[in-house]
């Protein structure tokens, strides 16, 4: 149930003063809406009728002016403030443990300026990612970001916390993307640097306030490059014989300085996944529907069991997607001039030949792109069967990314079933994003694997040198790995809180800052 | 149609990481998580859960939906967030715990028949021509309260142009409650839904053919009365389906300059899947070809607003969706919006600074009268 604590009224009516009443509210409706997230964790919670964060207020400022003002007033009256995008985060990074003001900053959600000359756009920080970016291909322009989150994530959720999307290969992550910031400081003052190019630019605090998940400042716009839209693409899909001669090929790609705009590698289940069709609808079908297909006979009655159930299993469901044949796909899309792309294909055709690949033609390819956003229609179904299931999205370099990706997968076979792909090359290394499902008997027992699934998971990542996360931010379900990880490093970080932020009111308990703070 | 049986679609939606936000015209009017598909459904398991009370600002919530059905285009689970929503909503009813603003209108509803609370029929015996107001011809119109309250946008056209074109056949149902019952659906007054859809199909029983030039009251007299039990044998037809057939013989007397944009109501083409039907005819009869407000067109046209329950209840928040659907059309370039809804024609209408509206009926009187 919700917790009842009612809303200082002296702290409503300041806010109502700044943005007016109706864009202010301390209802039981919106503090139940704004007490989680997508955080995994938060859904086995809510599945249990939990609302463990609920803010005091919610407030829709209208301008950055409003941001300031808002972030004055919070302050004023002893509170912290989260900054809020449109919650799609899958790690508690929008949670306000500590109750106070939420600033959900979606008004703030115009094209404020777009400079064709200069290929920059001026956007406000609550544009949603789908809307923004049909708005810029009406005018004949892309933004080139396209998580997977793109129908409910904003372009200050990204900023916040270093989106990357599926194109990432290609247009970079959005803090390659970003060229200038506006912002709100933990006094409530407005903060902005001269707009330069990348080559010129001056030193400012903008690279800090980007990744920083709301604990150093308040995203309200930016300045985007954009590039005209692209008609043209060239789908490719090979079949590689295990994933080590996939992440080769892609090293092989990047080291050839090829810029494909997608460049994903699948392990041999998620191989059956990814070429699964999204619409199957039954529980657990779409999750485990290519295992149960491929399994023998005695097997498949196991299926039967429910997904709950099945997953209680899976040291044998691992077992017998070690056992899949079928290989790995690797799916490479390309835009670009009509050479360009012709030179891009046939170069991956040869360096994929070269480690036994077999051409598949443009058919999965273009089945990935036409469904590249659905995966996540998977979700609902695993929770509905009692399950839950979630994703850890890290990253090495090259030389260590096979041993990697198999210590995670010892690591976690005990307990999840796991898959992953490999979704974001650079020329020194790439992600590796893994997907897990698990079950226990009942919610609280669940808590407690999914806990020992992230240790074990984290574990052996920091043991190849990754890093704790690449694409969805920290927030709070990796807050004690970034500790670990920064090690004595982290005392340099919580100095920089310090300067930004000496009372800890903005986004507070996020990143670990206050468990590195000494 | 109990909330208990909704539980499939309240656990999708709950689960889901809200992938049809962006295209919801609450969210995008409001802002707000709590207006989304996923957190108004959340609230309706909550309530089927018994986990909230059925009362209060959770329960007003429920309200903050058009029914517009967009975010069904998005959704590869296919749920039916407006029926959903609807049955909540008659939990809410049952336990007294609807809103004022929606007291006020089913007040409204059961004194006139209609959500204006108005004397419809009086104005619509009075304000059309006598002569087409014959009940027992082959081929009926059903008004709809929103063309009955406006005659002269859809009816006096229409009638027009069956007359130029040498349609003697169709009659205006007069003897008849001029509302499909829509807004007692949507409020959650199952019975009261159910007992005015039989009142209106006694009295259409003699039709062979219904023709609605609202395709909101095309759905419930051609869908939603079977789905409550409440059988009108007649073929219903949207006024642009029957003008089709009217009109497939004859050109046009003259062709219409202008450049015009297509809204698609959302009942016309995401409910009844007919939204090719309005755009040939207009073909037939513009000098320069239809624009598309792309990519917000078709099954992925934006709700002007005037869906759901929401016009009456949160007039603010439908002027919103309004002026955000109105900024689509108008970014075109196009000159004029052309629809086929009498309620998208008045709440865009309504935008102050935004294109003139015309309404497909109107534009065909022209081209054929």
């Amino acid at each position: 149930m919700l917790p009842s604590t009612p809303a200082d009224p002296d702290l409503v009516r300041a806010l109502e003063a700044i943005c007016g009443a109706d864009h202010v509210s301390a209802g039981d409706a919106d503090r139940m809406a704004y007490a989680r997230d997508m955080w995994p964790r938060s859904l086995i919670r809510q599945r249990a009728g939990a609302f463990d964060h609920p803010p005091e207020v919610v407030v829709w400022p209208g301008s950055a002016e409003e941001v300031a003002a808002v972030v004055k007033a919070a302050v004023g009256a002893g509170r912290c403030t989260v900054p809020f995008g449109a919650g799609s985060g899958v790690c508690g990074g929008t949670l306000p443990v500590r109750g106070g003001v939420v600033l959900d900053l979606k008004r703030l959600n115009r094209i404020l300026d777009l400079v064709e000359s200069d290929c920059v756009a001026h956007v406000e920080a609550g544009a949603i990612g789908e809307i923004l970016e049909r708005e810029l291909n009406r005018r004949g322009w892309t933004l080139g970001h396209f998580p997977s989150s793109i129908y409910c994530s904003t372009l200050g959720g990204w900023l916040a916390g270093r989106s990357a999307g599926q194109c990432s290969s290609r247009f970079g992550k959005i803090e390659d993307m970003l060229r200038k910031l506006t912002w709100v400081d933990a006094d409530g003052r407005l903060c902005e640097t001269p707009f330069a190019p990348p080559g010129f630019a001056p030193w400012s605090a903008d690279p800090l306030i980007v990744g920083s998940e709301g604990t150093l400042g308040i995203i309200c716009s930016a300045w985007m490059v954009i590039r005209p839209l692209s008609a043209k693409r060239r789908y490719t899909a090979w079949i590689l014989p295990d994933v080590e001669a996939g992440i080769d090929c892609m090293r092989s790609v990047m080291r050839a300085g090829l810029r494909p705009s997608v460049l994903r590698l699948y392990d041999e289940f998620d191989t059956l996944v990814a070429g699964s069709d999204p619409a199957v609808d039954e529980p657990g079908s779409s999750l485990l529907g290519g295992l149960a297909e491929k399994a023998s006979a005695p097997a498949k009655a196991l299926f039967h069991l429910g997904l709950a159930r099945v997953l209680q299993m899976p040291r044998l469901l691992n077992r017998a997607a070690d056992l899949l044949p079928g290989g790995c796909l690797l799916v490479a899309v390309f835009e670009g001039e009509d050479w360009e792309r012709d030179l891009s294909a046939d170069l991956l055709a040869e360096i994929c030949a070269g480690r036994d690949g077999k051409d598949q033609g443009e058919g999965p390819a273009r089945h990935w792109w036409h469904h590249r956003y659905s995966i996540s229609y998977k979700q609902s179904p695993v929770f509905m069967d009692g399950a839950f299931v979630d994703t850890m999205e890290v990253a090495a370099t090259w030389d260590r990314l096979p041993a990697m990706y198999r210590k995670v997968r010892q690591a976690l076979a005990p307990l999840a079933f796991v898959m992953a792909h490999f979704s974001h090359a650079y020329s020194e290394g790439g992600s590796i994003y893994f997907t897990f499902a698990g079950a226990a008997s009942d919610d609280a027992a669940a808590l407690g694997v999914y806990d020992r699934i992230w240790d074990a998971a984290q574990a052996a990542v920091s043991a190849e040198r990754g890093v704790v996360s690449h694409h969805h931010g920290v927030g709070l379900s990796k807050a004690r790995y970034l500790v670990r990880q920064l090690g004595e490093a982290g005392s340099l970080v919580c100095a920089v809180k310090r300067a930004f932020d000496p009372h800890g009111r903005l986004n507070p308990g996020k990143l670990g800052l206050e468990e590195m703070d000494p | 149609m109990k909330l208990k049986h909704f539980a499939r679609d309240l656990g999708r939606c709950t689960y889901c990481p809200k992938l049809c936000r962006f295209c919801c015209p609450a969210s995008e009017a409001e802002h707000a998580e709590t207006v989304t598909p996923w957190f108004k459904m959340s609230l309706a398991e909550m309530l089927r859960l018994g986990r909230i009370e059925p009362a209060g600002e959770p329960a007003e919530t429920l309200y903050h939906c058009f029914a517009c059905l967009h975010c069904r285009t998005h959704c590869r689970h296919g749920v039916d967030v407006p029926t959903a929503l609807a049955a909540a909503r008659a939990l809410v009813l049952r336990a007294g715990g609807e809103p004022d603003s929606v007291r006020e209108l089913l007040a409204r509803m059961r004194a006139s028949g209609n959500p204006w609370g108005e004397d419809l029929g009086s104005r619509l015996r009075d304000g059309l021509d006598a002569r087409f107001q014959v009940p027992e011809a082959q081929a009926v119109v059903f008004a709809g309260c929103r063309s009955a309250r406006e005659p002269s946008v859809q009816l006096e056209p229409l009638f027009d142009l069956l007359e130029a074109v040498d349609v003697d056949y169709v009659g205006l149902a007069v003897e008849v409650e001029v509302c499909c019952g829509m807004p007692l659906w949507q409020a959650g007054d199952l019975e009261g839904f159910t007992a005015h859809a039989r009142k209106v199909a006694a009295v259409l029983s003699r039709a062979r053919t219904v023709i609605c030039p609202c395709p909101t009251c095309a759905y419930a007299l051609g869908t939603l009365y079977g789905l409550h039990d409440v059988r009108i044998s007649a073929r219903v037809l949207t006024a642009d389906a029957f003008l089709a057939g009217a009109l497939a013989d004859r050109n046009p007397a003259r062709t219409l300059p202008g450049q015009y944009v297509f809204h698609d109501p959302c009942f016309q083409t995401r409910y009844l899947e007919q939204g090719d039907g309005p755009r040939q005819l207009l073909a037939a009869v513009l000098e320069s070809p239809l624009v598309e407000p792309e990519p917000w067109s078709g099954d992925d046209a934006s709700c002007c607003g005037g869906g759901g329950l929401v016009p009456y209840v949160l007039p603010e928040v439908a002027a919103q969706a309004a002026r955000i659907r109105m900024g689509q059309l108008a970014a075109t370039g196009a000159e004029k919006v052309a629809s086929c809804c009498p309620g998208c024609a008045q709440q865009l209408g309504a935008v102050a600074g935004g294109l003139p509206v015309e309404d497909l009926i109107e534009i065909l009187r022209r081209a054929y009268a």
